[in-house]
């Protein structure tokens, strides 16, 4: 891991980035103070995984960055513009599978378990529910059996609301807690919905690596960020070759994401 | 006692160098309890606790005799502790939640639970603490724990704490502050004691003393906890931020050991759900 030297050298980064990032993210049909996920959503958008796999930062849908190779890479600042004020969190997409069912009460294994994360270690990791196609306006709960990060399988996660307004849309991104003493996700082996959410749909499990987060407190204002003058918080995270990334959005409601991110490579 | 010498020293160590060895911390919580839904609700305005709420890390159980949290305490960040001789800096805090309030970052001292509700003479314990020990900005509140089964009466009473202050007088008695009854009796409600007069911090907490019976014993205890910093989360979906090298109160240290965790001021009587992160460097 290579640092920056000092401002100068970040301020160069700024003005002249080894790599200028667009994107542009269609809008998200969202309800207010949720999580959702564009990885589906607009220009260059991905596609619902099936089996379980590792997406790259060559996957159709991630941001597309290039690697560092012998140096490190990092995103010092953007710019973007919103529908809605928002807070938008840039995460390294680990493992991901889908092909799993809002109706099916008993425990699903099917693609699971997750692809074993190839980037960094299960500290830190989120394990998530992310729903592709709409699921059922019942609501129930759900859990899911993993592995935490010392490697210990069995773990059931606590039980959290899966189905019904603002927890069964397209793109809608369901954390799911640890038990008492994780912190952090390797593996999911499988997922178990309570009861039926009334609509199989189709849903998957992601595990996330939340890299950085970009405020954005303007209604369809360009507001640039870095990590010096505010806008972005994470410290100044190294982003690992191959990272897929993509957004996690908490905003106050429907909202297009548009912008570009500034890497540089020390 | 360390220090950054510069803002091009800030943006070395946040990448690696000059053994900076950043930490950037994510964190959520969402409103259950052990996976049930969370039955007490905030009240606008009054501090709340999250550090028993499910999220990722896991939540804390509720503590028993009077013990000292550090950073290998269940419910709280888990943060590494700095090395080399180097202290450890708090240079981001940032976070988003489900509906409008504000988040305190908050080293949880020392805590202890199964204090009664119905005890109403002065229910003793040894309340000592091992960072911030000379009292200077040290907290005290008494912290409500369970989410249906443990909480308090419903008859309205008072309570107070005998303490010693920052000076290391012993026996002051905190202003007498509302327990039992509706808002004041249910799961993570989390009320502060106000000091005596001429006070401005706390090394330790000796007993707390009910006036009358709340109507059950519930169980709640008392924390001790020095705040950190807060984080403002505008509305529902909007991100809050603080970033220490551009804005007061200048750069936090997090002593080595501390416990990490998260009080809630409501905004709204909605139960809340919070994602966000904290950004740690080393000099």
């Amino acid at each position: 891991m290579a640092a920056i030297t000092d401002f100068d050298e970040y301020v160069a980064a700024l003005k002249g980035p080894r790599e200028l990032q667009q994107f542009t993210k269609l809008a998200l049909s969202a309800t207010a103070g949720r999580n959702y996920s564009p990885w589906v959503t607009g220009t260059l958008n991905g596609s619902a995984p099936t089996t379980a796999a590792v997406p790259t930062n060559t996957t159709t849908g991630a941001l597309g960055q290039e690697n560092a190779g012998t140096e490190t890479l990092y995103m010092v600042g953007g710019r973007a513009t919103t529908s809605f004020p928002g807070h938008f969190t840039l995460y390294d997409r680990l493992a991901h599978q889908g092909g799993l069912s809002g109706t099916v009460t008993t425990a699903q294994a099917t693609n699971l378990p997750t692809a074993t994360i190839t980037r960094g270690s299960a500290v830190g990791v989120w394990a998530a529910l992310q729903i592709y196609t709409q699921i059922g306006t019942t609501a129930t709960t759900v859990s899911v059996s993993y592995t935490n990060s010392a490697g210990t399988a069995g773990r059931t996660s606590p039980l959290v609301v899966f189905g019904a307004t603002g927890n069964r849309e397209a793109g809608r991104v369901i954390l799911l807690p640890v038990v008492a003493g994780d912190n952090g996700v390797q593996s999911v082996e499988s997922v178990t919905v309570t009861a039926t959410t009334g609509t199989a749909g189709a849903f998957g499990v992601t595990l996330i690596r939340p890299l950085l987060t970009v405020c954005v407190d303007t209604l369809v204002g360009n507001s640039a960020f870095d990590f010096v003058s505010g806008g972005a918080c994470g410290g100044i995270p190294e982003i690992p070759d191959g990272a897929c990334l993509d957004w996690i959005y908490m905003t106050q409601g429907t909202t297009a994401f548009i912008g570009a991110l500034r890497f540089m490579a020390v | 006692m360390a220090a950054l010498t510069d803002l091009s020293d800030l943006i070395n160590r946040s990448t690696g160098g000059n053994s900076g060895t950043p930490e950037n911390m994510f964190m959520f919580k969402v409103a259950r309890h052990a996976g049930a839904a969370v039955t007490a609700v905030p009240i606008a305005g009054r501090p709340y606790s999250l550090i028993r709420y499910d999220g990722n890390p896991g939540p804390m159980a509720a503590p028993t005799t009077w013990a000292n949290p550090d950073n290998t305490t269940d419910g709280s960040l888990k943060q590494a502790d700095p090395g080399g001789g180097r202290e450890k800096w708090l240079t981001q805090f940032q976070a988003t939640g489900l509906v409008a309030g504000t988040l305190i970052l908050y080293d949880r001292l020392g805590h202890n639970g199964n204090l009664s509700g119905t005890t109403t003479t002065a229910q003793t314990f040894t309340g000592s603490i091992t960072r911030y020990t000379d009292g200077v900005g040290n907290m005290a509140w008494y912290e409500i724990y369970g989410n249906t089964t443990t909480i308090l009466g419903t008859t309205a009473t008072t309570c107070t704490i005998s303490y010693t202050n920052e000076a290391g007088t012993s026996s002051r008695t905190s202003a007498a502050i509302p327990i039992g009854g509706t808002g004041f009796r249910e799961g993570n409600q989390v009320r502060f004691f106000p000091l005596q007069s001429g006070d401005k911090g706390i090394q330790s907490v000796e007993n707390c003393d009910l006036v009358a019976t709340t109507g059950t014993a519930g169980a709640f205890g008392i924390t001790i906890a020095h705040p950190l910093a807060t984080c403002v989360i505008s509305a529902a979906g909007v991100g809050g931020w603080r970033d220490f090298s551009t804005g007061l109160p200048g750069m936090p240290e997090i002593q080595t050991g501390a416990c990490l965790s998260l009080l809630w001021i409501a905004s709204v009587t909605t139960a809340p759900e919070v994602m966000g992160s904290v950004a740690m460097v080393e000099a």
